[in-house]
């Protein structure tokens, strides 16, 4: 077992941790959810039939444990809002998350860029994570998402034009900048 | 001041440069908080269930038996035993009562008491055959043109598992992969099922054809299926695995790149271990292969050692200790020290295993010396052991 997952780690760690930690962006969550990702690909070693590569068999199951995760928290939520006056409090609640050190180094127009992302929807996140910042290709991505490529294609265009809207919003999150 | 929108260009430029996080738990301590999750093995059943269905078997068991038991005792022996129970209880019961119930045996029932008898001490003859002289489960000595070995992944893929199908006559001229039950016996899916494996012992080489549109990826992957090959025809007599697709071309075997001939099991590389399943009873001798050539010595020793894969177990138990190993020509000699054994099947796994793990050492036999008790139910230890040509049987007959 050891020696699958050294092999597995050496090769697939770092596009792992990336994917998850745009996702989801809380390093201690990450965490969390990279040991899920490894206990569930070393249990179902079997089930896998070389028929996509390790990577993108590991990362579709990244992307599963990301989506269980995303469910709970929204399950959560459900249940809390049931609770909770927003008319009153809503306004009080501001984002107190901070930056992680690595995005806070990085200018305005790339901390913008950063939390616009959280304007796309999952599907959209998904695509823009694997093919601009892991530097995927259509069909990588495709194989991941278990999608077809004119999927990948649509979704990439739709969530591009969302980050680009959130972008050219000068007071909810946009930039300005001289032309 | 005036805003310029964003092309999309610009946007996917700047995801391109966005930072590489690192992650800063180490590899170690990563190993370390899933590897209780790995060795965890499910429950598949409710923890009352099996103990509830053993006690009402046994119950059953008991409810069918002591009648018949009773009723077939010779009356003399019933009130003898009888009569021992009352003295050793001081039972208030009469004595007359126990005549009474054995006067009233009819002739027939007489006629099977004495059938009784007989087949107890059949029972008798039969158990003490099994105990002296039966096959071990995890080797076999001989050839036979009804067994053919094949390989398997363990469950997790750390390790494969050789067997030897002993098939029934029906079961002749049929592919030994259309046999094979791996979700039965705890073995992961079958990868070499799309193989044709030609052995030509004569010439002492085996070809293995490929189809044409096979595949595969990831160096794990192709290890397990290179590792299966050799397994597969490591109980022949081949110097030579040549692999080839249908149309005749080389083949292209993962990162190895294109492949034409694999090594054969290279000997004083691997020790064996017991590999066990949740999901199956059967257990089987498992080969690890050490980073390096080893020697006998350091190989019996590494066989009690904890493995970090999954469902692989010692085979040789801690209380054991070889302080004497030596060889003469292709015997090996090796002193036991022990406690004492936890069960016949203790001593059975690791006599297998030192044999398969000699065999693969260049050894013919393995001589045991001071092994209390002196035979057990496949072996006597005061001849030297054979080392097994097959392991693992599965026989179809049962």
């Amino acid at each position: 077992m050891k020696t699958f997952f050294d092999e597995l780690y050496e090769n697939y760690h770092h596009d792992l941790f990336q994917y998850l930690i745009y996702m989801v962006k809380d390093r201690d969550l990450v965490e969390d959810l990279v040991q899920d990702v490894y206990i569930k690909v070393l249990k179902s070693y079997q089930s896998f039939d070389g028929r996509s590569t390790e990577k993108t068999w590991l990362l579709s199951i990244a992307r599963h444990v990301a989506i269980d995760y995303f469910r709970k928290q929204k399950r959560k939520r459900n249940r809390i809002m049931g609770f909770f006056d927003w008319n009153e409090k809503g306004e009080q609640l501001k984002d107190h998350s901070s930056l992680p050190d690595e995005i806070a180094v990085q200018n305005d127009e790339m901390k913008q860029v950063y939390k616009a992302l959280d304007n796309c929807t999952l599907d959209q996140r998904n695509v823009i994570i694997f093919r601009f910042i892991q530097g995927m290709s259509i069909q990588e991505t495709a194989e991941i998402l278990n999608w077809s490529e004119s999927k990948v294609k649509t979704t990439q265009h739709r969530g591009m034009k969302s980050l680009k809207e959130m972008m050219d919003k000068p007071m909810e999150g946009g930039v300005q900048r001289e032309a | 001041m005036k805003r310029k929108s964003y092309s999309e260009d610009e946007l996917k430029e700047m995801l391109g440069k966005f930072p590489k996080m690192e992650d800063k738990k180490s590899k170690e301590d990563l190993y370390r908080s899933i590897e209780p999750e790995l060795n965890k093995r499910k429950r598949r059943i409710a923890p009352w269930i099996t103990p509830s269905m053993a006690t009402a078997a046994v119950l059953l068991i008991l409810a069918i038996v002591l009648p018949v038991f009773l009723s077939s005792l010779p009356s003399n022996e019933y009130s003898g035993s009888a009569d021992q129970q009352e003295s050793s209880t001081e039972s208030a019961n009469e004595p007359g009562q126990d005549q009474a119930e054995t006067t009233e045996q009819k002739p027939s029932e007489i006629e099977d008491s004495s059938r009784g008898e007989n087949n107890n001490s059949t029972f008798d003859k039969s158990e003490t055959e099994v105990n002296e002289g039966t096959e071990s489960p995890f080797t076999i000595q001989d050839r036979s043109p009804n067994m053919e070995s094949y390989v398997l992944p363990g469950e997790n893929g750390e390790v494969v598992v050789p067997f030897t199908v002993i098939k029934r006559d029906d079961q002749e001229g049929q592919k030994v992969a259309s046999l094979v039950k791996p979700e039965n016996w705890g073995l992961a899916e079958d990868l070499i099922k799309e193989l044709t494996f030609k052995i030509d012992e004569e010439r002492e080489q085996a070809d293995v054809i490929f189809p044409d549109n096979f595949s595969i990826n990831g160096s794990a992957y192709t290890s397990i299926i290179s590792e299966s090959i050799r397994w597969r025809l490591h109980p022949y007599d081949v110097k030579t695995i040549n692999l080839q697709t249908e149309s005749g071309s080389p083949v292209v075997l993962g990162n190895f790149g294109e492949v034409n001939t694999l090594p054969i099991i290279e000997e004083n590389r691997y020790f064996y271990q017991i590999y066990t399943s949740e999901v199956s009873e059967r257990q089987f001798l498992v080969p690890i292969k050490a980073e390096k050539e080893i020697s006998m010595e350091d190989a019996l020793n590494r066989m009690k050692e904890e493995q970090t894969y999954g469902n692989v177990d010692p085979a040789v138990p801690g209380h054991v200790n070889f302080p004497s190993v030596s060889a003469e020509r292709s015997t090996l000699t090796v002193t036991v020290e022990h406690d004492s054994w936890s069960s016949d099947q203790q001593l059975m796994r690791m006599i297998d295993a030192v044999l398969a793990t000699a065999g693969n050492f260049g050894f013919k036999e393995v001589r045991f010396q001071n092994i209390k008790p002196e035979k057990s139910s496949s072996y006597k230890f005061s001849e030297p052991i054979p080392v097994p040509t097959y392991l693992n049987p599965i026989n179809m007959n049962e």
